[in-house]
């Protein structure tokens, strides 16, 4: 972390450029609630998806969508503190846009010495940005994060200073769809959705609460840490092995599936190719294969599905799942 | 069943960080005020050094919850509502959920459940330890006014045992003869939560699973909960295991009546013999023998069998712990149950969202301040605000100006506006024809169209065709509110069919309406949506129902006239035009050719008879 915070010192242009922000203060101790990645019991595909997004950073961002309790946050969390021992740069819903995108440091104004603090984006370049209830964000804020997400570049116009300099984050979303959905723009932003249930089985409900209730009277579980460094190393290797897979053939597959499924533009096509070969990856194949392409297909797509006249997002329905075995195997299959 | 035990659930919510927030259903603010002090004294003597209290209402914003630029001190904290001083527990107390700030609310479902809170707001960027305990109230009447979402971050929702008429005089004669503060006894003796905390057994996970079983949803908030509940019952009781009778303990302080099966389970009892207390019945008996009054009474024997009787099953959004326990045995006090037709809760809750922003244009000068924003003019200037931008830099620009003057020096990029709630932009018009509809199962069909009126904000009208109680028997009547909330809109939406069907009236209303609403001078409604509820049986002429009398045969002329007036609203533009049938076993070509009249979509209702 502190070493990102160096690079990024030296990006910020302008003679009165002044040292970035101090990190926020790392807690010496596991945050509460935060469970280790080891330990965090079902919800296979947010796992699957937060591991494909860490793996090829250009799927730009998760976002998740789920019904209360269901642990959304706390696996976000876990992701991040697993990843990089910390708590993943945060962006609460009452941001305002100086601390965004950046603005000068009143403290130090006030002293007459014009210190320019970096906005959450700078500190989540080449990292991560978590919006909790990102459906919740005020429209302005929500339009400052689609520019930079779709431009790959902050651009900082504001209170006398100008810079640029390109930023790259993967956008982590969590949201409870009864708040109401996101627009179209900005779903299309995040690479993959999950949707998020509750857990039905049992045993494990019962392993949540077990896990829940250990890990607030152990706060250490050597045996835990042990495993999630295993994982972080298997998904770094995953990232260097996602660059030497050819995914070039399922990128026609890739391309019929967006189709058929009416996602605008080529975001779609590009977000199933990369996430099939970061899936491959992670899987220790040694080619990407239409079998890929096909476990990360809602993932990619059931956000970016056309629905006339409907404003709410639709669940991935079982005929979807079949109209994707219909396409890249076809009637046989 | 068992009436929740207050007291020893604010001892819970003392020792335990876990329950750091709970909701009380039909309470006074002055039992708020009694809750506060025995948690205050609950938290002391578990440790706290510092314990002080805040109330939470309808204005705050986010400067007064966060704290404000203190100039030119810097950044100031100090009075934000929920930014307590160092090694300091602060009390919430909010006495109406329903009418919290929209800042307030959002700042609810981030802090409560959490151990940090992110503050990222003007050049201020912090984490903050989360020491809070959150004790909220909320009308039965308003419940469905209240987003869930805020609601179910609440671990701990009790409905107080409600009080038998007889009791509330008894209680009133002792406060006015006493005079003094309502108020409950201090706890006694509260051990302090360790670090590692009880432990808890498998049995005990298995047990409150169970108690959950009848749970829709996945959520495992209400278990977690529970689970919470049992370890701070174990911690004032002294056992080092919370085991699956502790978490029955839990479920019996939070007054949830168990399935037969378990309530025989052997229950540890408790030091302070909560449960005899439990059986008193009738007079209204403190719950320590005190001569104080009680705030809280038991319900007396043949009370509670009346209740037990008429009870109803609470609502997801109104029951204990969780919403979604559906723990189909609980039961709301009969005098607290409000019948679910009589009155009609609001079908939607408010949002947590903010206000959208309709247009880039500079602040209207309309509509409630939510905010400020920066801006390019001086219209609707924030001038505090913009004082506020300016001063950090005046140091800095007397310098470069030279200047020795102590004027404030404004420059455009200081300019702040005010940011206010949009004036609504879309409306729809709802024609209900009751007598088409009576018996019949309608509402579920208008869900989609209330449900994207809410989320835009639109103005609403319903023009109500045939209800029981007009002013004119042959005239439709038109109830306008500026959006879906506005009771009038449920109290509507629940009346009775009346005789007469002056459908041709009540659609000249909507088109007359519609048209108004685009025509008028400063309104900003740029769509509309019609909605007609009818089977097309209209049996008053518009002649009729501009005359107040009938004059002869009506006929078909009551049907024609409704068509004549459906072919002038189909000339309207930037209109939505929808005809939900409701399925009527007579002249079923009606709604069809009404439907082709207004050139409408045709939406039937599923399941005739409700």
């Amino acid at each position: 972390m502190k070493k990102e915070q160096k690079k990024r010192k030296k990006k910020v242009p302008g003679k009165t450029t002044s040292p970035p922000a101090a990190p926020a203060a790392k807690s010496s101790s596991r945050p509460n609630g935060v469970l280790p990645w080891s330990r965090i019991v079902g919800q296979t595909q947010l796992k699957e998806a937060l591991a494909i997004s860490y793996v090829e950073p250009r799927i730009s961002g998760v976002l998740v969508s789920g019904e209360r309790g269901t642990g959304k946050s706390t696996i976000v969390r876990s992701f991040a503190l697993m990843m990089t021992d910390d708590l993943p740069v945060t962006l609460p819903i009452n941001a305002t846009e100086d601390r965004v995108v950046g603005g000068w440091d009143v403290g130090e104004l006030l002293k007459s010495n014009p210190a320019w603090k970096q906005g959450l984006l700078e500190d989540a370049n080449d990292s991560m940005l978590y919006v909790d209830e990102v459906n919740l964000l005020d429209d302005h804020i929500v339009n400052i994060i689609l520019d930079v997400t779709a431009s790959g570049l902050l651009r900082v116009e504001r209170d006398s200073k100008t810079y640029e300099l390109p930023v790259r984050f993967t956008l982590v979303g969590t949201m409870n769809p009864e708040e109401g959905t996101l627009r179209p723009q900005l779903l299309d932003r995040f690479g993959l959705m999950v949707d998020v249930r509750g857990l039905a089985d049992t045993e494990q409900r019962r392993g949540v609460l077990g896990a829940v209730m250990k890990a607030a009277t152990q706060p250490i579980d050597a045996e835990a840490i042990k495993s999630d460094e295993e994982e972080k190393q298997r998904l770094k290797k995953a990232k260097s092995d996602a660059a030497t897979l050819d995914v070039e053939p399922v990128l026609a597959s890739c391309v019929a599936l967006a189709q058929r499924f009416g996602a605008d533009g080529h975001r779609g096509d590009l977000t199933l190719a990369l996430a099939a070969r970061a899936y491959a990856a992670l899987q220790g194949a040694q080619s990407v294969t239409r079998e890929h392409v096909q476990k990360v297909a809602a993932l990619a797509l059931q956000h970016r599905r056309k629905v006339p006249g409907q404003r709410e997002l639709l669940r991935w329905a079982p005929e979807d799942e079949a109209a994707v075995k219909e396409t890249l195997f076809g009637d046989s299959a | 069943m068992t009436q929740p035990d207050l007291e020893r659930l604010i001892d819970c919510v003392a020792v335990s960080d876990a329950l750091d927030g709970m909701l009380l259903y039909g309470v006074s603010a002055s039992m708020l005020e009694a809750l506060a002090d025995r948690l205050a004294a609950g938290l002391r003597r578990a440790g706290s050094r510092h314990v002080d209290r805040v109330w939470l209402g309808s204005a705050d914003s986010e400067d007064a919850l966060w704290g404000v630029p203190d100039l030119p001190r810097g950044w100031n904290a100090h009075g934000a509502l929920l930014v307590p001083p160092k090694n300091t527990v602060r009390i919430v107390l909010v006495p109406d959920l329903s009418r919290l700030s929209l800042a307030a609310a959002r700042a609810g479902v981030a802090v409560l459940g959490s151990s940090i809170v992110h503050l990222e707001r003007r050049a201020r960027s912090e984490r903050l330890p989360v020491r809070h305990r959150w004790i909220a109230a909320v009308a039965d009447a308003d419940i469905g006014g209240v987003s869930r979402h805020l609601i179910e971050r609440f671990a701990v929702r009790v409905r107080p045992a409600a009080r038998a008429s007889i009791d509330r005089i008894a209680a009133l004669r002792g406060v006015v003869a006493a005079e003094t503060k309502q108020s409950y006894p201090k706890p006694t003796a509260i051990a302090r939560p360790s670090r590692r905390g009880q432990q808890v057994m498998p049995k005990a996970i298995e047990q409150a699973l169970i108690c959950v079983a009848d749970s829709e949803s996945g959520s495992l908030r209400p278990p977690l909960a529970l689970l919470a509940l049992g370890k701070a019952i174990a911690l004032l009781d002294g056992l080092k295991q919370v085991d699956e009778s502790t978490i029955l303990n839990a479920a019996k302080a939070l007054g949830l009546r168990l399935p037969s099966t378990r309530e025989a389970a052997p229950a540890v009892p408790t030091p302070d013999a909560t449960d005899s207390k439990e059986q008193t019945s009738g007079a209204a008996a403190t719950a320590t023998g005190t001569t104080e009054p009680s705030l809280v009474m038991q319900v007396d024997a043949t009370a509670e069998a009346d209740a037990a009787q008429d009870a109803r099953p609470a609502a997801p959004e109104d029951t204990l712990v969780a919403p979604d326990w559906q723990l189909g045995t609980v039961t709301a006090p009969v005098d607290d149950a409000p019948e679910p037709e009589a009155a009609p809760r609001p079908r939607e809750y408010a949002t947590l969202r903010l206000p959208w922003q309709m247009s880039k244009t500079a602040s209207s000068g309309r509509g409630t301040i939510v905010g400020t924003r920066r801006s390019e003019s001086l219209q609707d200037l924030a001038i505090t605000e913009t004082l506020f931008a300016a001063a950090p830099f005046q140091n800095l620009r007397r310098k470069e100006l030279e200047s020795s003057s102590r004027d404030i020096i404004l420059r455009r990029t200081d300019l702040r506006s005010y940011r206010r709630t949009p004036p609504a932009s879309e409306l729809l018009v709802l024609v209900l024809d009751y007598t088409s509809v009576a018996g019949r199962d309608w509402l579920d069909t208008l869900v989609p169209f209330l449900s994207d009126a809410y989320s835009s904000r639109a103005e609403l009208c319903i023009v109500k065709v045939g209800a029981k109680k007009p002013q004119h028997w042959l005239r439709a009547e038109r109830v306008l509110a500026r959006n879906i909330l506005v009771p009038s809109v449920a109290a509507a939406l629940a009346e009775d069919a009346g005789t007469a069907t002056p459908l041709a009236d009540g659609l000249s209303l909507a088109l007359r309406t519609i048209q108004h609403t685009f025509a008028h001078g400063r309104s900003a409604t740029r769509r509309a949506t019609l909605v007609v509820v009818t089977d097309g049986r209209g049996n008053v002429t518009l002649q009729a129902s501009r005359d107040g009398q009938v004059a002869g045969r009506v006929g078909r002329q009551g049907i024609e006239d409704a068509r004549s007036v459906a072919r002038d609203l189909r000339t309207l533009t930037h209109t939505r035009r929808v005809l939900i049938n409701p399925g009527s076993q007579y002249m079923r070509d009606l709604p069809l050719s009404l439907a082709a009249s207004l050139d409408a979509e045709l939406i039937g209702v599923e399941n005739g008879h409700g």
